[in-house]
């Protein structure tokens, strides 16, 4: 503390005021962070209100008296009961990784893992939910472990895929994953630009990515939970934007040294 | 005898096939607008009996407000505004832009449809004219004949929405006596209100920007603070 002082006492009045001005700025950033993170959750809370009204409407449609719905009506009611009540949890469990990664309880298991099985599992896992998305995913079959949490990274890919499916340029989304000295890269193609570059704004500061409006609530809370998660595994995010090339965003898993395996 | 056309306005389509297979089981006649756009076209084209405006939009960037005061300009139907909790100066706003009720979601049906039914009997009464007693009540310069449901000040006509007017005419016919908060809330907006002083608030605002000389001074409507309030009549 001692020294901490006399450094103080050594700085300039220019430099304690630069130093003073540099502190407001942070300030500042992290209250604009918070603004706005507070702002999604806000959001996202008016949206279970409109999706629980759905399930109060339809639940009480089928308690009411006065009226006999037949079983066409009564499965139509429940059909939209349980459509409501999906969304309803989506959004709950995106609340809940969304705050555990705000307040640092995001608790990773990191293991070996062989990126191709994950790729593969969330390759199914997105055809399931989004059929007509034609996803393509390449690898070699054999290559160093990634250390990942595997629940996790999983969990980060579908995530991403739905953001992606929502903004895709393209019906063909490609991944093309290789391996590169101590990573993988694993290269997605067929994405809407201004969305790789979002997501690039968003992994790289916390503060409100400029242009972020085409986004919806929910892809919003995707991206901010898809960032913490690959933070959390020391996975980097850029954008490849090269004349003549097709625009990538590229993921680098740090791949483990002396670990391979083969699928 | 033709079914009572109902509007739905909003982007959320599980909860608005709700609403809309609860009305139409009920012998109503019901379109769906789901755009600002659709909303507008479908009010001039199909002359709705009542139009149920969910504010809140999910899916698509749409001002609701703004929805709001355009279908008001379109059509002189009771309005039903839908909106999530924590939204009170929306609900003002959408009052003050024209809505006659609000209703918070969540809410139960037979809520929801109680409100409707309300609102169908003034329309009704509205769109008819007909009132069984008092057709004509007369204060200093204003005039209200409710058996064509017209309002006279100096000999003008004024415009007054069926809300503002059904506040006036309940208030007119019980001039000289102080009506509470709550008594006019249920006359005018059904029994199962009473608390909502904030509705009391903008509509007798408005009415006495339409029928005092200076509504800061009111001749005809009179604040009884903290209790609720009074029409003054050369008659009572």
């Amino acid at each position: 503390m001692s020294q901490e002082n006399s450094k103080q006492a050594d700085l300039s009045h220019d430099e304690l005021l630069q130093q003073n001005r540099d502190l407001h700025q942070e300030v500042e950033a992290i209250h604009q962070q918070s603004v706005y993170l507070l702002g999604v959750y806000a959001e996202t809370s008016r949206k279970l209100q409109i999706y629980s009204a759905s399930i109060k409407a339809a639940v009480s449609s089928l308690l009411n008296h006065d009226i006999f719905w037949d079983g066409a009506n009564q499965y139509e009611f429940l059909t939209t009961i349980n459509a409501s009540v999906s969304q309803v949890s989506d959004l709950t469990i995106l609340l809940t990784l969304a705050f555990r990664a705000e307040a640092g309880s995001l608790t990773l298991n990191l293991e070996p893992q062989m990126l191709q099985e994950i790729l593969s599992i969330a390759q199914v896992n997105a055809l399931n939910k989004f059929p007509e998305l034609a996803l393509n995913v390449s690898y070699p079959t054999d290559g160093k472990m990634v250390l990942v949490d595997y629940e996790y990274f999983t969990k980060a890919l579908l995530l991403l895929f739905e953001v992606i499916y929502a903004g895709r340029s393209s019906r063909d989304v490609r991944i093309a994953a290789s391996e590169d000295a101590a990573v993988w890269l694993l290269d997605f193609s067929g994405i809407n630009t201004q969305l790789m570059k979002t997501i690039e704004q968003m992994y790289n500061s916390k503060t409100k990515p400029a242009s972020i409006d085409f986004l919806s609530t929910e892809n919003i809370l995707r991206l901010h939970i898809v960032c913490a998660v690959l933070h959390l595994q020391g996975i980097s995010v850029k954008v490849m934007d090269r004349p003549d090339q097709l625009p990538i965003i590229r993921l680098c898993v740090p791949a483990m040294a002396n670990l391979s395996g083969s699928v | 005898m033709t079914a009572i056309k109902v509007l739905l306005i909003g982007d959320e389509p599980n909860f608005l096939l709700t609403l809309r297979r609860n009305l139409v089981g009920r012998g109503y006649d019901v379109s769906i607008a789901f755009d600002d756009q659709e909303a507008n076209l479908m009010t001039a084209s199909i002359g709705p009996d009542l139009v149920v405006l969910n504010l809140d939009f999910t899916i698509i960037k749409a001002d609701g407000l703004a929805i709001c005061t355009q279908v008001r300009k379109l059509s002189l139907a009771p309005i039903i505004v839908l909106s999530t909790i924590g939204a009170e100066k929306v609900k003002i706003e959408a009052l003050d832009m024209g809505a006659d009720d609000y209703l918070v979601m969540p809410f139960a049906m037979d809520e929801f449809l109680a409100r409707v039914r309300a609102s169908q009997r003034r329309w009704g009464l509205m769109k008819t004219g007909r009132t069984d007693e008092n057709h004509l009540i007369l204060s200093k310069d204003l005039l209200i004949d409710t058996d064509a449901r017209r309002v006279m000040l100096h000999g003008d006509s004024i415009k007054l929405t069926p809300r503002e007017y059904d506040i006036l005419v309940y208030l007119a016919k019980h001039a000289g006596k102080v009506i509470s908060h709550r008594e006019l809330l249920k006359a005018v907006w059904g029994n199962v209100y009473g608390e909502e002083r904030e509705y009391l608030r903008v509509f007798i605002s408005q009415l006495r920007h339409k029928i005092e000389t200076d509504p800061l001074r009111p001749e005809f409507i009179i604040t009884e603070p903290g209790v609720g309030y009074r029409f003054i009549s050369e008659l009572s």
